[in-house]
């Protein structure tokens, strides 16, 4: 039971750092359909963010580093992705990695590829004893954060007038500016919402290891990569529950496989994923409501 | 009478192929004006043009005295030039209300009163027990009148209809034709591409007649009407 509880709490940490950054790319490709291989560098800097501002209390510093991701997200949209709006899904996906690969060149050349440590506060170290079930602090946090930020992008994507227009955009381009609103800023505030959800996610899949190195960002991109694939492209859902699926499969794997097998853990779950795709191509939430009734 | 909308020389070009070719048009506040053609005419690729969905090769399109040619679709839709499309076009995953609300919180839905809002529902009676459902599991009928709704939500000063009663029941197409009318009467004006070919010049004010892109006729609906040359190829008539 309590080897159950520890599971059950790492899994769901682990997946819903996933489920946010899937959520976050999700809503990229869902309005602009763009595969953005540069959300990683909004992983990674966040950690730069963390170093940089190290001494500030936690929060200030969780709060730079979410606005600073969002900013920088929308930075990415005015400079690159904006200006060739509407090319096809390859040349968005090249430039994202151009993106990626020039900042990561640069982090190389100034401040160098050796890990850094970052210095992570009480609440998010150690463990802490919950009815005689012990389980990590920062698990715990992560779970809370989480809740939070996919409760906050759900609400502003379903009550908020800005969050109504990133839906129809995501649905149908063409009419939502024929109905008479201007897709520039719909298209910077999806940007912006997908960077602040890769902030948090940040905040906490750095928390973990504590160390930032200028590719930090890369593993965890990936695995949102098929992630996403396994929930269903440009559904947001889907896309959120194919993260929190990947993170319990991973943990799961983690806690259930003998000695020799778990270096094998990454092997065997992207199997199951191709096994998976080869059952049900379509991921697990498929696009519904586009057919008429007649 | 000086017209509201004024189309000069437009043409558009897909590729290596001249949809629309020097193409002249106006329509007066307050008309209806129909373009009549057969499939491939250019007629939706010319309200494409209008509103801004398609690129223009050439010509100018003057919308109450602005030139509104090289202007946005949002623009466009902004100063009053309402499409809609073929198809409906309705967010399919997003709820009749959310459909009319995206409409209502533009800048120019915002301008327009809450009477104004709830007159326009009235006329649909249809919608308001189905608020709530995701508009993609509509009957054909009902996304049409959102459609036409969701428009009016705007308060256009001109409404671009593209082929609007296809696939609709008898008793919808003919709540349709009341409901183009009505605009009319209420000091709209309406450009219409429409199969029920008679119908339309029976509440149109003027025709235009394309051809493989080109206005071939234009004149009054009546006068239109009654070319018996036309009637096999154009009005459907056997």
């Amino acid at each position: 039971m309590q080897d159950f509880l520890q599971f059950a709490v790492n899994a769901l940490a682990m997946g819903g750092t996933y489920a946010l950054v899937t959520l976050g790319l999700a809503l990229l490709f869902s309005v602009m359909r763009l595969i953005n291989f540069a959300y990683g560098v909004l992983i990674t800097a966040g950690g730069y963010i963390m170093l940089l501002t190290t001494g500030m209390p936690w929060i200030l510093q969780a709060a730079l580093i979410i606005v600073g991701a969002a900013l920088l997200s929308v930075l990415m949209e005015r400079v690159a992705f904006g200006p060739i709006r509407g090319a096809d899904g390859n040349t968005l996906l090249i430039t994202s990695f151009a993106i990626s690969y020039l900042v990561q060149s640069v982090l190389f050349t100034t401040v160098g590829s050796r890990p850094r440590a970052l210095v992570m506060p009480d609440f998010l170290t150690g463990s802490l004893s919950l009815g005689g079930v012990s389980i990590d602090r920062a698990d715990a946090a992560t779970i809370v954060a989480v809740a939070l930020a996919l409760a906050a992008t759900s609400a502003i994507l379903k009550w908020t007038t800005v969050g109504l227009r990133v839906r129809a955009v995501a649905e149908d381009f063409t009419m939502t500016q024929l109905i008479g609103v201007k897709p520039g800023p719909v298209l910077a505030l999806s940007f912006a919402l997908s960077g602040a959800l890769a902030g948090v996610a940040s905040l906490f899949y750095l928390a973990k290891g504590a160390l930032v190195t200028p590719t930090i960002g890369n593993e965890l991109i990936l695995i949102a990569f098929v992630a996403i694939v396994i929930g269903g492209m440009g559904s947001l859902l889907g896309a959120t529950l194919g993260g929190l699926l990947l993170g319990f499969l991973s943990s799961g794997l983690q806690a259930v496989l003998p000695l020799g097998v778990v270096q094998y853990r990454d092997a065997i779950l992207f199997g199951l994923v191709i096994v998976m795709l080869l059952v049900r191509p379509q991921g697990l939430v498929a696009l519904k409501g586009n057919k008429e009734r007649v | 009478m000086t017209a509201l909308l004024e189309v000069t020389d437009v043409s558009v070009q897909y590729r290596h192929v001249n949809a629309v070719r020097d193409v002249s048009l106006h329509v007066a506040e307050g008309e209806i004006v129909t373009v009549l053609g057969l499939n491939g005419a250019g007629k939706s690729s010319l309200l494409g043009a209008i509103a801004g969905r398609v690129p223009k090769r050439s010509g100018t399109v003057v919308f109450d005295g602005e030139n509104l040619t090289r202007r946005s679709m949002a623009r466009i839709a902004g100063k009053g030039i309402s499409l809609v499309p073929e198809g409906r076009h309705v967010f399919p995953r997003m709820t009749v209300r959310e459909n009319l609300r995206l409409a209502e919180t533009t800048p120019r839905g915002r301008a327009v009163a809450a009477d104004v809002r709830a007159s326009v529902l009235d006329m649909y009676p249809a919608l308001h027990g189905l608020m709530g459902r995701p508009a993609g599991l509509l009957s054909g009928g009902e996304q049409q009148q959102l459609a036409i709704a969701r428009a009016l939500m705007t308060a256009p000063r001109v409404l671009l209809l593209d082929e609007p009663s296809l696939g609709l029941a008898p008793s919808i197409t003919d709540r349709l034709f009341e409901t183009i009318t009505r605009f009319r009467d209420d000091g709209g004006t309406v450009l219409i591409i429409e199969q029920n070919v008679r119908r339309t010049l029976a509440i149109a004010d003027r025709a235009y007649v394309m051809s493989r892109g080109q206005v071939v006729l234009s004149g009054d609906a009546a006068d239109v009407a009654a070319r018996e040359d036309l009637s096999s190829s154009y009005f459907g008539d056997t």
